[in-house]
């Protein structure tokens, strides 16, 4: 009884857990343009760096207490952009972009431990969006296996295709490989789609 | 070996000893050091041998020791002549020699937990294996990842009985 009244006292003052949702996916996939969107949008600040080298973001990313306003609801989380998650780095891949041997090594082994951060954070995320890039083979292994993943650990997941202001992006190609998952298809360059995401969000998080 | 005791011719076939040698003499001596010297070569066997134009010059028998230590280098060979020829000789037994495993290290900037120290010898992280997925770095520096699954480490986490007779897992 006494334990039941003090543990009915530490809920009372204790700080409401503010949720986290993590942006998983690919390396050049699209996470940080979205992030950086979502982050100007509701922050004024954007996120991180972006570049057409893959593996830019290398290191967790995060932005605290991100409020998105939806007509009828106001929802607040930290946001988390991940290191791309691929199953090989291989720093050859870094010098046909011009960089030197030696960074391109470094960034390799950068990249690497990105890859072991962004799985070991999947213990500590409520919910994350799995970006695809629309315009490449959805089926691969790192999909798959991230996907298979997030289901293991109940981890709620919004698959959103990414890039479909290109000509050449796939939507139903994405569509079709994961149907049991709740889809988006969005521009994060153009902001295409992104109200639609943002309710996906709140009715995985709420 | 035997040679004459008269010329010092040295014979080389036993019949001669019988039919004496072509000086006349029928006396020999047994010389314990050139057999001595005979019998190491034939143990072990010739890998150069002067031929064609140096047909006339004295034959020299090189040993594999002495290839191992000529390519090692001089100064690795004084220090330590017999060790580069252990490692070799562990290596073509197909065995990894311990100098292998003791340049191979992992440091705190590693950020794979398996190194291939060599073809077909791996060095494991034990410890950062049970925290990590499981990274791969090979010989051209590539690295390779593979994801664990959520529900594989749900099952390896112990599960303890509670003294109020539920369970739970232990983290």
């Amino acid at each position: 009884m006494i334990k039941r009244i003090i543990g009915w006292f530490h809920g009372l003052f204790k700080k409401k857990k503010q949720l986290n949702l993590g942006i998983y996916g690919s390396p050049n996939a699209g996470k940080t343009t979205l992030a950086n969107r979502m982050c100007v949008e509701f922050l004024g600040e954007p996120m991180g760096a972006v570049s057409p080298i893959p593996h830019e973001t290398r290191t967790v990313q995060k932005k605290d207490n991100v409020t998105v306003k939806l007509r009828g609801c106001t929802l607040s989380m930290n946001l988390l952009d991940m290191p791309g998650i691929a199953v090989k780095v291989d720093y050859r891949d870094f010098l046909e972009y011009g960089v030197g041997k030696e960074e391109a090594q470094k960034r390799a082994r950068e990249a690497t431990k990105g890859v072991v951060e962004a799985v070991r954070h999947m213990d500590k995320v409520d919910a994350a969006l799995f970006i695809i890039d629309a315009t490449e083979d959805p089926y691969t292994q790192v999909n798959i296996t991230i996907l298979g993943n997030m289901e293991a650990r109940n981890i709620p997941v919004v698959v959103v295709a990414n890039k479909i202001d290109l000509p050449n992006a796939n939507i139903s190609r994405v569509r079709e490989a994961f149907p049991g998952y709740d889809f988006v298809e969005i521009s994060a360059m153009t902001g295409e789609n992104l109200p639609r995401l943002y309710r996906e969000i709140s009715n995985k998080l709420s | 070996m035997h040679k004459c005791a008269r010329c010092g011719r040295e014979i080389q076939k036993l019949e001669e000893v019988s039919s004496g040698c072509p000086c006349g003499s029928k006396t020999f001596v047994f010389d314990r050091e050139v057999a001595a010297k005979v019998a190491e070569a034939a143990a072990t066997p010739p890998l150069e041998i002067p031929s064609g134009k140096n047909s006339e010059a004295p034959l020299h028998v090189i040993a594999p020791s002495e290839v191992l230590m000529e390519k090692a280098g001089a100064e690795a060979a004084q220090i330590a002549p017999s060790v580069s020829f252990a490692e070799k000789k562990a290596e073509a037994d197909g065995k990894a020699p311990n100098s292998y495993f003791a340049r191979a290290t992992f440091t705190s900037e590693d950020v794979e937990n398996i190194k291939i120290v060599t073809e077909g010898v791996f060095l494991v992280d034990v410890n950062a294996l049970s925290k990590n997925p499981v990274v791969l770095k090979d010989d051209d520096g590539v690295y390779f990842v593979k994801i664990p699954f959520g529900a594989e480490e749900e099952i390896s986490k112990p599960v303890i009985d509670k003294p109020n007779g539920g369970k739970e897992k232990k983290d």
